[in-house]
């Protein structure tokens, strides 16, 4: 009968009672909209590292991540790709020489880049780096060597379509060899450091002046479902325990820096959401007792528990949480989904954000456990501040309260 | 001689006011035996309802003791004290006796609930009460729907429902007409007389006292005089 007093009590004050709800509701609705649009950047930001530059899994040569240096190769490069291509979880896979932290010049400037040397039909599936060709053509077109270039790094190099550019590196007999590159696409990446920052050429051109020894000295591999990613690279670390096998975790740390930052201030937010939340229910419910002295004093004169005085208005609380939260999921799940559909757009701030791997365009979208964990933090919150007023009732002195009268 | 209902014992209450203290119960010894249909009466301000409530187990005494039936009540614990009222005293206040959300029978059943009485029993033994204070027609109202004078028959039986020692009841018909008043302490009177009731009242309305069987007078926190009638 206590909860159902409760209930009860919850319906006198008919406005204030909404007031809560809702604002329980608004509020969770805010922090969960909130969260959406930060998981939609960091999902659009993950896709656009995974998919366009470091997939899920690459292969490497330990001395080529220790020392950043293309000249150590993967031995038996060829028979690892086949058998990795041959896993159903595996989407796609291709091979390279890479060639870090190399010298590209034009004739007006240069820059530091990462030259990939790959097999342009292979890369398409991998990273499709075809698609986001804005200008030129895909490595065809030229009697010589061909280069695929960020629109950003051409602009940076005072380059056009059809330039050239040599690029200078040590081969893996340790003599200094110069390359000449006919520029003959240019593409676009959501993230301009790897704009900026990659150049692609032929795998078979480098492989004639770095004399490598093996066909590859970087094996990129794209999953279907990213669920997959651990279990995936424990087997390709156990068929080359010799190599080092890392997922784009250990690739991009930081990324995984900004996407750990982004929940962190994610959870600060819903933490203030909350704090503001709880600081009007204490409120609220303070009142609710308050002017509910005499009724009870009166409960408590006549034998009601305090336990049960002080559950009763923590079942008070706990309706209104319960009609709160879930109406602001509903009114999260809404606007996550039409907001989803349109994206919010971004322009504005794009040059900054696409640094970060950010599109300017931003589609919240969060999955359904949080919606469970922010609806619950909500009730817990709403729990947690009814606890003071529920104690204020019990601590009334029956004959104090009666006296009021 | 039996033992009596209630017993107070050199019963003492101070108020420390910011200037001089005030003793607003002053010594009183009093007896009441089982069945007593006693009231206890003096002008506004002379400790009728600080003397009830110690008596009641809502104040306790600066000085002196409180024993019902025969057990002094001092040295319980607030949470104890709560459990002792629920099980042995019934209670009428002047207003504010109901649960406003219950209906008329939710709140006779409520006590008994909190007594842990089975759910059947409960609502029967709750029709049974207020068909006793003739309000059989009422049992779904809420007290809003009711008349203050059946606002306080409900409160009647919802003392009665924890089959209490003995019912306190301050100042009951003070916000009644004199019809509701008449009514009101004639139900007492009879549950009085049928079931042997103990009743205690502090009033100053003449209709009651003009129904009391004992009529304790207090002034300045002691009793002044102390009759017995037919
Ligand atoms: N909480 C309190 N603090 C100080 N004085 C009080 C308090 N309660 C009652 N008194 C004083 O005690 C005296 C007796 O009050 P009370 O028992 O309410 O009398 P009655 O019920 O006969 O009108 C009065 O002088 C009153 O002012
Ligand atoms: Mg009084």
């Amino acid at each position: 009968m206590v909860p159902l007093i409760a209930w009860r009590n919850v319906w006198r004050n008919r406005l204030r009672s909404l007031l809560v709800a809702l604002s329980i509701a608004v509020g969770l609705w805010g922090g969960t909209f909130f969260m959406a649009v930060s998981w939609g950047m960091y999902a659009h930001q993950l896709d656009t590292v995974i998919n366009d530059q470091v997939s899920h899994i690459q292969v490497h040569a330990p001395r080529f991540r220790d020392d950043d240096d293309g000249r150590y190769g993967i031995p038996e490069a060829d028979v690892l790709l086949d058998s990795i291509r041959t896993d159903s979880r595996v989407k796609a896979a291709t091979e390279r020489i890479v060639l870090p932290g190399v010298m590209v010049q034009s004739t007006a400037n240069s820059a530091g880049v990462s030259v990939l040397g790959i097999d342009p039909k292979d890369e398409e599936k991998v990273t499709g780096l075809h698609d986001r060709l804005t200008d030129g053509t895909y490595f065809t077109g030229t009697k010589s060597a061909p280069m695929v270039m960020g629109a950003k790094l051409a602009q940076k190099l005072k380059i056009d379509l059809r330039g050239r550019t040599v690029i200078s590196f040590l081969n893996a007999q340790d003599s200094l060899v110069a390359m000449s590159f006919r520029v003959v696409g240019l593409y676009h990446s959501g993230n301009s450091a790897l704009e900026e920052g990659t150049v692609y050429v032929r795998r078979e051109d480098l492989a004639r002046q770095m004399h490598l020894g093996t066909p590859a000295n970087e094996i990129a591999v794209l999953l279907t479902d990213e669920k997959d990613l651990d279990a995936v690279q424990r087997k390709m670390q156990a068929m080359r325990p010799d190599m080092r096998v890392e997922s784009w975790k250990e690739l991009s740390p930081e990324l995984r820096l900004v996407v750990d930052s982004f929940s962190q201030y994610t959870y600060i937010f819903i933490g203030i959401i909350l704090l503001a939340l709880m600081f009007g229910i204490v409120n609220t419910m303070l009142m609710a007792v308050l002017e509910r002295t005499r009724e009870l004093g009166m409960l408590m004169a006549i034998g009601m528990e305090r336990r049960r005085v002080f559950a009763m208005v923590m079942w008070e609380t706990v309706y209104m949480a319960v009609i709160g939260a879930p109406l602001g999921m509903l009114l999260a799940w809404v606007s996550i989904q039409v907001v989803g559909r349109t994206g919010i757009d971004l322009t504005a701030f794009a040059a900054g954000l696409s640094s970060y791997g950010f599109d300017a365009v931003i589609h919240p979208a969060l999955a359904a456990n949080f919606y469970l964990e922010i609806a619950g933090l909500g009730i817990a919150a709403a729990i947690l501040s009814a606890i003071y007023p529920a104690w204020k009732a019990v601590r009334m002195r029956p004959t104090e309260a009666l006296r009021k009268i | 001689m039996e033992t009596p209902v209630i017993e107070t014992r050199g019963l003492t209450r101070t108020y420390d006011a910011d200037t001089v203290p005030v003793h607003a119960v002053n010594g009183i010894d009093l007896r009441v035996e089982k069945g007593e249909f006693t009231a206890i009466i003096g002008p506004s301000g002379c400790g009728k309802t600080t003397l009830m409530n110690m008596i009641g187990g809502l104040d306790e005494p600066t000085a002196g003791h409180v024993l019902i039936d025969g057990e002094d009540i001092g040295h319980k614990s607030a949470n104890a004290m709560i459990a002792y009222r629920l099980h042995h005293i019934g209670f009428v206040f002047q207003a504010y006796n109901l649960i406003p959300v219950l209906t008329a029978l939710e709140n006779v059943s409520f006590v008994m609930l909190l007594q842990g009485v089975k759910k059947r029993e409960r609502q029967q033994r709750a029709q049974e009460l207020l068909a006793s204070v003739g309000l059989m027609d009422k049992l779904d109202k809420r007290p809003n729907e009711l008349s203050g004078g059946q606002q306080q028959r409900v409160a009647v039986a919802r003392a009665l429902a924890s089959r209490p020692r003995f019912v306190l009841a301050d100042e009951p018909t003070a916000n009644l007409d004199s019809h509701s008043t008449n009514d009101l302490i004639d139900l007492m009177a009879e549950l009085n007389r049928k079931d042997n009731m103990t009743f205690l009242f502090a009033t100053h309305d003449q209709r009651v006292i003009d129904r009391a069987r004992r009529v304790v007078t207090l002034e300045d926190g002691r009793i002044v005089k102390d009759e017995k009638r037919g």
